[in-house]
């Protein structure tokens, strides 16, 4: 068990590019569409996607040609 | 319609501040302090000494080597004192001359350039610019055109005016006051009427509305520095940034590239990495430089070259430099010399210019002169040439005249306008700001505003007042609601694209409505609210994270621990949890790291690091916890299965993770489009090793390249020595009896053949036993 004052080991991931969805479903549209499905390398959970980091313009646009209007975090 | 620039946009100094406009700027990159002693470098040892006593060296001091020279001169001049001491031996020419250089916020200008400002201030330019040249205060930029200089006047002679470029000191720069030309413009005495003076808030408007459009739609340029016709036509065909100014006095043309221009000097539009497109700057911009706009603006305009205020035709378009940059500076600073309640008549003004410098209109420097009177050298009228006199005045010089006060100046903010009584001449002066600007007045007061100066409708469109808009609260409404007209009345548009804007901006949606409700005279309309409202929880549904940062803990328990003490400090931003072990960070800089012990920590904008272990069975493949990546356990399961999560050590952050290669995981990845010289390159990558021959075995076995096997019952031949073994493959009677050579001393012998090689030894006199 782990103390509570200790101080937790962790492994910092820096610099990843990712959608986050707010419902599965969401997630599975965008790995549904190829042309976004593509650029998607990984699934870390049920709603978030790991992504090629250099064709954010390209994903973004994508979204938005989804209809939605994704938050952008640089 | 007239086309939008198609020059290149200025860009910025590294230091982040707007780069001063092109052609006044100096093109190489060096530090202006840099540049001025480099400048002094090319001077002979006999000029840099004359410069060095003129400033005040003793004369029988220390000898001054040549080498050192510059040094000196460069470090004389940062100290405060000594260039106020030498600011004070200067004459009004002089000084004028480094006003010019103080308000356009240049280190570097042609000699045509100056001369031309300082012509039309009334100065005799060559000893203006020869004195402050033996002071050292400017120098003479390096050019294969002079070589060294050894004498200062002859340099000026020998090179060309419009190429010749002198470079101030930094210090000069910000030590100089803007001084007042003695020569003051003819006073207007008559009644004045229809006295106007202009809120100066359209160039913000108009830099708001382009700063949205390149915000919704970068602009792309060609290799050759201009931009995509598209992008162009984009700007010319839009009403909010081709429309005529309402207020303007002298209409001007091509305003997009008026706009797009100034936009490029202040920073509003920046070049991206790339240099292909130019960028909207971040709404940052507004808040940090809202209050100055007005003077930046100001100091933008008077140095604009691409465009100018009277329309150019395709064949007015030269390499030369433009020539209205120090025109409009000149200007204002004559104008200056009136009193705070004086007026000059426009008319009087160009009669005068005629008089004094007869080349006062031209537009390029590689003009002739429009007198007749062909300028000596490239733009530097000579003291000689005949005047044009009042009756001579050009319809040019009246038009260019009136379109840089009337049509530019006027709606900067920088000048009123008036017309006299009875003769209905029209008249000027300037206002605070422009006397703000030339650093000759105190900061203009506040203008006073209207709180509530907005109307808006449940269609969603919201009018503006200008009587309560200040360049803050444009920058701000720029942020969220699209300019759709601009004109004495204000439209603009609330859209979900205008929405999303102000939110990915920074605003949040309930920020966003309290700033609407604050200056709204009328409660917000419930459709406009909801919408807003809407529009902002759509956003939240998919995020995409440019460059996220995740913190992987060892268990769940552990991550939710981290949870529970990242709660309980209101400072810090609330990480989200990811998977069962990991936490999302928008922001790393409020990662508790004191309550962390970091293990390791990978960057993924750096390529991949080998990660992977090939254990000793070849199909087995381990994690290494501490360097692997969220990226490699999704590229191995495209072909290798997870074999097991064991329990992770103490402190570690989680168990290695294994994961076996088998013929059905390798089909499953082959069956989705992974070939063999991927598999290939992924080893090379992730293990730092080639393809182990288990899986090459299994790959192989998948591309069906070995052949059916067959099996034989075979009898092992163990030999004392190699050298009989050897004797025995070799010898005619032997040698085909025997099998493969297992070692240096075994050898294989098929089950059938142990009968006639008994035989054939037996004929060599050798006995074998079969066990």
């Amino acid at each position: 068990m782990t103390s509570s004052t200790a101080r937790l080991a962790v492994k910092l991931h820096k610099n990843v590019t990712l959608v986050r969805t707010s419902e599965l479903v969401l997630a599975e549209e965008v790995l549904a569409r190829k042309s976004l499905a593509r650029w998607v390398v990984g699934r870390l959970s049920e709603t978030v996607l790991l992504v090629q980091p250099d064709e954010a313009d390209a994903v973004i646009e994508e979204l938005r040609r989804m209809g939605h209007t994704p938050r952008v975090v640089r | 319609m007239a086309s939008a620039t198609n020059s290149r946009p200025s860009t910025r100094l590294a230091d982040g501040r707007a780069a001063p406009p092109r052609d006044l700027a100096v093109t190489s990159s060096a530090k202006p302090r840099l540049a001025f002693r480099t400048a002094l470098e090319r001077y002979k040892g006999a000029c840099l000494a004359a410069i060095r006593l003129a400033q005040g060296a003793p004369p029988n001091g220390s000898r001054i080597r040549p080498a050192g020279n510059a040094d000196e001169i460069t470090e004389h001049l940062d100290q405060p004192s000594a260039v106020h001491a030498l600011l004070a031996r200067l004459g009004i020419g002089s000084r004028l001359a480094l006003s010019v250089f103080a308000l356009t916020e240049t280190r570097s200008i042609s000699l045509a350039g100056l001369t031309h400002a300082l012509g039309i201030l009334g100065a005799e330019p060559g000893p203006a610019i020869v004195r402050l040249l033996e002071l050292g205060l400017l120098a003479i930029e390096p050019s294969l055109e002079l070589g060294p200089i050894d004498d200062l006047q002859s340099a000026l002679q020998r090179g060309s005016p419009a190429r010749l470029r002198l470079c101030i000191h930094p210090a000069v720069k910000t030590g100089v006051r803007t001084a007042r030309p003695d020569l003051a413009p003819p006073k207007v005495t008559g009644l004045l009427r229809q006295m106007r003076e202009a809120d100066g808030l359209e160039p913000i408007l108009r830099l708001g509305a382009l700063w949205q459009r390149v915000g919704a739609e970068p602009l792309r340029q060609t290799q050759h520095g201009t931009l995509f016709k598209r992008d162009r036509d984009r700007l010319d065909l839009d009403p909010v940034l081709a429309g005529p100014i309402a207020d303007a006095l002298k209409p001007l043309s091509r305003l997009p590239a008026l706009w797009l221009e100034l936009a490029s000097h202040l920073g509003l539009i920046e070049p991206d990495p790339s240099g292909e497109r130019f960028l909207a700057a971040p709404p940052e911009f507004w808040a940090d430089n809202a209050v100055h706009l007005p003077q930046m603006i100001a100091t933008g305009w008077m140095g604009l070259q691409a465009w100018q205020e009277l329309e150019t035709t395709s064949s007015d378009t030269r390499l030369s430099a433009s020539a209205l940059p120090y025109l409009r500076i000149a200007l204002l600073l004559w104008l200056s010399a009136l009193g705070d309640s004086e007026w000059a008549a426009v008319g009087d003004l160009a009669s005068q210019l005629s008089d004094r410098w007869p080349g006062w209109d031209r537009l390029w420097f590689d003009e002739p002169d429009p007198s007749g009177t062909a300028a000596k050298r490239g733009g530097a009228p000579s003291a000689r040439v005949r005047p044009r006199g009042r009756t001579e005045v050009g319809a040019r010089g009246l038009v260019l005249l009136e379109s840089v006060l009337f049509g530019a100046a006027y709606p900067l903010g920088l000048v009123r306008a008036a017309e006299e009584q009875g003769s209905g001449r029209k008249v000027v002066q300037l206002t605070p700001l422009g006397r703000y600007v030339l650093a000759l007045g105190p900061t203009p007061p506040p203008r006073a505003t209207l709180e509530r100066f907005l109307f808006v409708q449940p269609n969603f469109e919201v009018i503006a007042y200008r009587q309560g808009l200040t360049p803050q609260l444009v920058g701000r409404l720029s942020q969220f609601a699209w300019w759709s007209h601009v004109g004495s009345a204000l439209e603009l548009k609330l859209t979900r694209e205008s929405i999303v804007h102000g939110l990915d901006g920074g605003f949040s949606a309930q920020a966003l409505l309290e700033s609407l409700t604050k200056h709204s005279q009328r409660a917000l309309p419930p459709g406009v609210t909801d919408a807003v409202k809407n529009w902002a929880s759509r956003r939240e549904r998919v995020t995409y994270y440019a460059a996220a940062t995740l913190i992987e803990f060892g268990s769940s328990a552990e991550r939710d621990l981290a949870l529970d003490f990242w709660a309980a400090s209101d400072a810090l931003a609330a990480p989200i949890a990811v998977a069962e072990r990991f936490l999302l960070v928008e922001d790393e800089q409020t990662v508790p790291f004191e309550r962390l012990r970091l293990i390791s920590s990978r960057d993924y904008r750096r390529p991949p690091e080998t990660c992977v272990v090939v254990e000793p069975d070849g199909v087995t493949l381990a994690l290494d916890p501490a360097r692997s990546d969220l990226l490699v356990e999704a590229e191995l399961a495209r072909f290798a299965d997870l074999v097991r999560a064991q329990q992770p050590e103490q402190g570690a952050v989680a168990a290695p993770r294994r994961f076996a290669v088998t013929a059905a995981s390798l089909r499953r990845g082959t069956n989705r489009g992974l070939s063999a010289p991927q598999i290939v390159e992924w080893f090379a990558r992730r293990t730092g090793g080639e393809v182990p021959p288990a899986v090459r075995l299994l790959l192989a076995a998948k591309t069906a390249r070995i052949p059916a096997l067959k099996a034989a019952r075979m009898l092992v031949l163990n030999l004392p020595t190699p050298e009989i073994l050897d004797g025995l493959l070799q010898h005619p009677a032997t040698g085909p009896l025997l099998g493969g050579r297992l070692g240096p001393t075994n050898v294989s012998i098929a089950d059938d053949r142990t009968g006639p090689l008994q035989d054939a030894l037996k004929e060599l006199g050798i006995e074998l036993e079969i066990l």
